[in-house]
């Protein structure tokens, strides 16, 4: 069973089968049937479309099922990701942003919609997003916005009546007390600050003065751009903004490439490390990783040894 | 070897966002100490101040010693070459269980004169004990230890592991000198530890089984225990190897084998005037 959909999968076939109307009855499904692609034991089938039950109605899904087993069969596991969100183009300042919203479909408590916010310049708007890593901006959906130097209070309501379900968002300008923010750092594209009770920040500002609500603000995402090169900054080290009163924030570039050098017992480990003026650590969002990056070992002035560090 | 400053640079090109050459990092690189390397040797040198090794042949019993040691480094040198840390390992434990058994060897007559269960568990926590501390002050040591951040039963989990195999080789020994015991040759000993070692290798590798699979619930892939029996015995084998040929070759190893095996020693002393060998009597 998956989200309530009995389901047969036909391994040496290549077929999937679903139960859409729910009545246990596999055999009166006719658009329930598809076919898979990949190897033996481990097969992918693409926008597979499902009606899922929400506390809001049937919402159409449309997921891609990653489908796993040993060669014996003694066990099958289903990986889902979804292709479904509900998104709108906007261009307030004339920039043009892809403002989404996106329906939990994975969540202990089942299918919720609307569970999360995406905002990002349209021009990225293909970039992967997990739930599970705030690192491409994504957050659980907020009371309230602060996105393009306004302030905001978010709503969202779905609107059933016509061939499609629509979901609308409301913008409700707000006037919050402000504090200032001296921005640094370059290559910023686009950065997401939360403060846990209040506002979710989106900036979109050059280095700089600005003006933001007072709060006590965690770094989520910080997205940096140069040309075709781009980066993101890692999680794993947060970084605190205290922005009750004026207060200098340093985000993105330049990169600096190091290395982390620890002991493990008579071995040197050499870990590379992407530094952002932040001190935080950044990935280059497009890595070729035929072209790893290099190091040199220096002793005594002289060169040692260069080699490649293994991506692992 | 290398000790002092070293830096290291990284490069990588960041198409823009920044440069392609990264700041030096320093790192104070200082050499580990040899001497904790000397203790195992120590104590074998200790072992042959015992009155029953005061005789110029108990020295050959480095001969097995060194050749299994450099054996150890050899194999420890192409591991680290290769990146293999489970083959470093094996060499290093395999290394180290080589002191344990010069240990068991030494220590023969002295556990010869106890009862038979208290000489098995006298014998496996002597070669635990040394071969323990042999692995203690290899190079892998401070790795596993570093790695009880991860795991923190490590160290106990190695203890164990030294007294099963302390008890699989003294198990194995004495269930060859009881198929030997009504006739002692160097082919039958060679032919039957080999199996004796794969049989108690075979029992500790179940016992883990069902202890991990009653006890706590976890799957096991039960081919395992075929394999893997068999591949410890094999290393077992080939590391005892060197000592069984050191006995077969020297008449003074040959009688601590015996005492190993629990097998009546030979006796040199002239026969009783008797016109009647008896078929007791050794040969």
């Amino acid at each position: 069973m998956f989200a309530g959909i009995a389901l047969i999968w036909d391994q040496p076939k290549h077929k999937l089968y679903l139960d859409l109307n729910r009545n246990l009855d596999l055999t009166d499904d006719p658009t329930g049937a598809f076919s898979s692609t990949g190897k033996e034991f481990q097969q992918v089938l693409t926008n597979v479309t499902l009606p899922l039950k929400t506390a809001t109605g049937l919402h159409p899904a449309i997921l891609d099922l990653h489908l796993f087993t040993d060669a014996q069969g003694r066990w099958a596991q289903v990986r889902l990701h979804s292709r479904s969100l509900w998104q709108a183009k906007v261009a307030p300042g004339g920039e043009e942003w892809q403002v989404a919203v996106v329906d939990n479909l994975f969540g202990p408590e089942g299918p919720v919609v609307a569970k999360f916010l995406l905002l990002r310049p349209w021009a990225v708007r293909t970039n992967r997003v997990s739930f599970y890593d705030p690192t491409f901006g994504i957050v659980p959906f907020p009371s309230h916005l602060f996105w393009l130097g306004r302030p905001f209070q978010l709503g969202r309501r779905f609107e059933t009546d016509g061939e499609s379900p629509v979901c609308k968002l409301e913008f409700t300008p707000q006037q919050p007390p402000l504090t200032e923010l001296k921005l640094s750092g370059e290559f910023v594209y686009y950065a997401v600050l939360r403060d846990t009770n209040g506002y979710t920040e989106v900036l979109r500002e050059p280095a700089g003065m600005v003006h933001v609500p007072q709060g006590v603000y965690t770094v989520n995402a910080v997205w940096l751009k140069k040309g075709a090169a781009e980066a993101f900054r890692l999680v794993g080290e947060p970084l605190v903004v205290k922005a009750t009163a004026a207060t200098n924030l340093v985000l993105g570039g330049p990169l600096t490439n190091s290395v982390a050098l620890t002991r493990y017992g008579r071995k040197l480990n050499m870990n590379y490390q992407l530094v952002g003026a932040d001190g935080g650590s950044y990935r280059l969002a497009q890595q070729d990783r035929g072209r790893p990056p290099e190091f040199t070992v220096y002793h005594a002035g002289k060169k040692l040894q260069s080699a490649k560090f293994e991506f692992g | 070897m290398l000790a002092g400053e070293l830096k290291v640079a990284a490069y990588a090109d960041l198409g823009g966002l920044g440069t392609k050459q990264g700041p030096p990092v320093r790192f104070v690189w200082t050499l580990p100490s040899l001497l904790p390397l000397l203790l195992p040797w120590l104590v074998v040198l200790g072992l042959l101040a015992l009155p029953s090794n005061r005789t110029g042949r108990a020295w050959w019993i480095w001969a097995p010693l060194v050749v299994l040691a450099l054996l150890g480094a050899g194999l420890g040198a192409f591991a680290d070459a290769a990146n293999n840390e489970g083959l470093s390992f094996s060499a290093q434990a395999a290394s180290a269980a080589a002191f344990g058994l010069a240990a068991v060897w030494l220590l023969g007559t002295v556990l010869a004169r106890r009862c038979r269960a208290l000489s098995i568990v006298l014998m496996a926590l002597a070669f635990a004990a040394v071969s323990l501390l042999a692995f203690v002050v290899s190079p892998m040591w401070e790795q596993l230890w570093d790695l009880r951040r991860y795991e923190p039963a490590i160290p106990l989990y190695l203890l164990l592991f030294w007294i099963v195999g302390g008890l699989v080789f003294a198990g194995g020994l004495n269930l060859t000198g009881w198929m030997c015991r009504k006739r002692f040759s160097c082919l039958r000993v060679l032919l039957r530890l080999p199996f004796w070692l794969w049989v108690m290798w075979f029992v500790a590798g179940s016992l883990l089984c069902c202890v991990m699979t009653f006890g706590f619930n976890n799957s096991f892939e039960w081919t395992g225990i075929l394999v893997g029996p068999l591949v410890l015995a094999l290393v077992s084998f080939g590391l005892i190897l060197p000592y069984l040929i050191l006995s077969f070759a020297c008449s003074f190893y040959r009688e601590r084998l015996k005492d190993l095996l629990r097998l009546p020693a030979t006796d040199s002393s002239p026969p009783p005037a008797s016109p009647v060998a008896t078929p007791e009597s050794p040969r």
